[in-house]
């Protein structure tokens, strides 16, 4: 408990933003009442400089009227606050000089005048050699003293006033920032202790914090949807390998029991294994894709000629399966690297192969701008659309087909990497199935 | 031949040399990068067969300082990294051949063939007719006859024939056909190599009732030399 208190102040030391207010507080403060004090000096120095000035003019005409002989030199003169004294040659040793001290013999030179000032009392003094002696001439300041506890209380208040007013606002400035940033970062904790959900309340987009506040908010969305997809991913990971090992497991065991030809069965079982290593290859194809490791240099392709080779290749698979392949190709070159887009086309194929019927028309469409394949099959709900891209998602009604369902989020990592863009339709001739195809800007 | 394997894990290089040896081979095993080097350099082989990921040095720097010493001798590299990028890194320091992990002995076996006979130095220039038995392929005019009588072959067509004729007496597996004829090397899992090679089938040996191309299950496809 102690501990906690004491380590209070530390706390509240270590945010940022009400340190920032409490040094701003005191600086502000240091400078109001360091003018305030130059104010107070510079008056004082004022008022002693007017009262030096009549305390000069007024010796110049006593020491005029001694020369002149108008003066009475005998009588030391009390004329409301000024006082005039002149002391001859043998009076240095007046009571009024030994009394007060105030006046050192120094100060008695012929040929010079001395100012003064009395310890204890508000009298300033003027003096100087006049006649044979010396003449002093004072005033007493004791009115214009007020003036300095008058300036002094000023100071004192407005010292507070200034204090307590800059200490407020700093605070509350300063505490509203931090309470703001304190949002944050509790969003932030609450994030790295694993609850994804926690978001940074946002009504308002005013500054750099609210900015800070999205961009907190965009950040762990971005975490929680790449770790929905991660934990999706190793499950169906697991089922899509445990398919052709359990099926690999029994061409085994049945291996292991026939007596006569095993051959077949092993033959068999080494198939199963190569689709396991196809559904790691896809796999990492992906994962390389996504993590930009495949970036290579771009060229000119020529898409028509791709995919005229393309249609060679597969077009008596597709026609062996039961399906037909027709192309609508007209020229369209894209900047990018001839083995992704071949294996683009090729995944649109094979995945058309897995989830068509037999008597499906398979299309090659390459325009401008456009490059795809459109089939007369099943189609995908417009509400599906988004889904099938996602790794791993599949249809109900594909759920006992092969392969790892990475297909078309293949061709979509691929479109991005070309910067286009991936898009499911029904085919625009107007008949009923899929047409999938990349779509990028013309220049 | 005589072969250098370099391969660390101990299962692996085993079954490597045992199905190597078994093939007609001599094989010398070595399990890591530094024995790799010093095995190619001081000794002469036929084909090096290199393991990427091994200890001490890795493969691709054997590789480089093998080729850096002018050494030509045909280098297979093996791997677990089974990606277009490794294998382009792989090809253009200077390896002849590349083949990912799991493989078939099969295929391994098929490609260090190969390779041998491409070391050999035969002294064949470009040539522009190919027989092998009663088929004879013009490479120049692309056209295809057997027993005098002219096949209709489309291109792929001609290309696979092309590729297994060349390597008469060798088998070529589906991973060789797929990069020599279509440029694959990735697996497309649809039937690619055998669709074409029935359409192929049917051109080449329907017609006359015998067999041609023969099928090695499990491997792949030969065109005998005989």
């Amino acid at each position: 408990m102690l501990s906690t208190l004491l380590s209070l102040p530390k706390r509240l030391w270590r945010m940022s933003a009400l340190r920032q207010a409490l040094l701003l507080t005191a600086l502000f403060w240091i400078a109001v009442i360091g003018s305030a004090v130059y104010a107070v000096f510079e008056m004082r120095d004022a008022i002693d400089r007017r009262v030096d000035n009549r305390l000069e003019a007024r010796f110049e005409m006593i020491r005029a009227d001694i020369a002149n002989g108008t003066f009475d030199t005998n009588a030391p003169q009390y004329v409301g606050l000024e006082q005039v004294i002149y002391l001859a040659p043998d009076e240095k040793d007046s009571p009024l000089f030994g009394r007060r001290g105030t006046f050192l013999d120094d100060d008695l030179a012929p040929d010079r005048l001395f100012r003064g000032r009395y310890p204890d009392e508000p009298w300033l003094f003027l003096g100087g050699p006049a006649g044979d002696g010396w003449l002093i001439v004072g005033q007493n300041v004791g009115e214009l003293s007020i003036f300095d506890d008058v300036l002094m209380e000023a100071l004192v208040s407005i010292g507070w006033i200034t204090l307590l007013v800059a200490l407020a606002v700093g605070l509350f400035l300063g505490w509203r920032t931090q309470l703001r940033l304190s949002r944050v970062t509790a969003v932030l904790d609450r994030a790295a202790s694993g609850d994804l959900s926690a978001r940074v309340a946002q009504d308002q987009d005013r500054d750099d914090l609210d900015q800070l506040g999205h961009q907190v908010n965009d950040a762990i969305g971005r975490i929680a949807a790449a770790l929905d997809q991660a934990k999706g991913f190793s499950a169906s990971i697991a089922h899509d390998l445990k398919t052709p090992l359990t099926r690999l497991r029994i061409r085994l065991e049945s291996a292991l029991m026939s007596d006569g030809d095993r051959e077949e069965e092993i033959g068999a079982a080494l198939e199963e294994v190569d689709k396991a290593i196809a559904i790691f290859d896809a796999f990492l194809r992906l994962s390389k894709l996504e993590s930009g490791a495949l970036e290579r240099r771009f060229e000119p392709v020529d898409l028509a000629a791709l995919a005229n080779d393309i249609a060679e290749t597969y077009g008596p698979v597709i026609e062996d399966s039961g399906r037909s392949l027709t192309t609508d190709i007209s020229d369209a070159t894209l900047n990018g690297d001839p083995v992704l887009l071949g294996q683009f086309l090729t995944n649109l194929i094979q995945n058309a192969l897995r989830h068509t019927p037999k008597g499906t028309a398979l299309t090659i469409v390459v325009r401008k701008g456009v490059f795809g394949l459109a089939d007369t099959g099943p189609g995908v709900p417009e509400d599906q659309r988004d889904n099938v891209v996602k790794p791993m998602y599949r249809l109900d009604r594909s759920r006992s087909t092969e392969g790892a369902g990475l297909g078309l989020a293949l061709a979509r990592t691929i479109a991005q990497r070309h910067k286009a863009e991936l898009r499911l339709s029904e085919p625009d001739t107007g008949d009923h199935g899929l047409f999938v195809r990349m779509v990028w800007p013309a220049k | 031949m005589k072969l250098l394997v370099l391969e660390d894990d101990k299962d692996i290089g085993e079954w490597v040399r045992d199905g190597l040896t078994r093939a007609g081979h001599t094989v010398d095993l070595v399990t890591n990068g530094k024995d790799a080097l010093v095995a190619a350099t001081t000794r002469d082989f036929d084909v090096l067969i290199l393991d990427r990921m091994v200890p001490e040095l890795d493969g691709l720097s054997v590789l480089k300082a093998i080729r850096a010493a002018q050494n030509t001798t045909p280098v297979i590299f093996l791997t677990a990294l089974s990606d277009i990028d490794d294998r382009v890194e792989g090809l253009q320091s200077g390896a002849d051949d590349y083949l990912s992990k799991p493989f078939a002995m099969t295929e391994l076996e098929a490609r260090v063939a190969a390779l041998g006979r491409r070391a050999t130095p035969s002294a064949t220039p470009e040539v522009t007719k190919l027989t092998v038995g009663d088929v004879t392929l013009d490479l120049l005019k692309q056209t295809c006859t057997r027993r005098g009588q002219p096949i209709e072959l489309n291109g792929k067509e001609f290309r696979l024939l092309e590729a297994l004729m060349r390597a008469k007496g060798r088998i070529q597996t589906r991973n060789m056909l797929l990069e020599k004829v279509w440029d694959m090397n990735f697996d497309p899992t649809t039937s690619v190599v055998e669709t074409h090679m029935s359409r192929l089938r049917s051109k080449i040996e329907k017609p006359f009732g015998d067999t041609f191309i023969r099928t090695i299950r499990g491997a792949g496809y030969v065109v005998d030399a005989s």
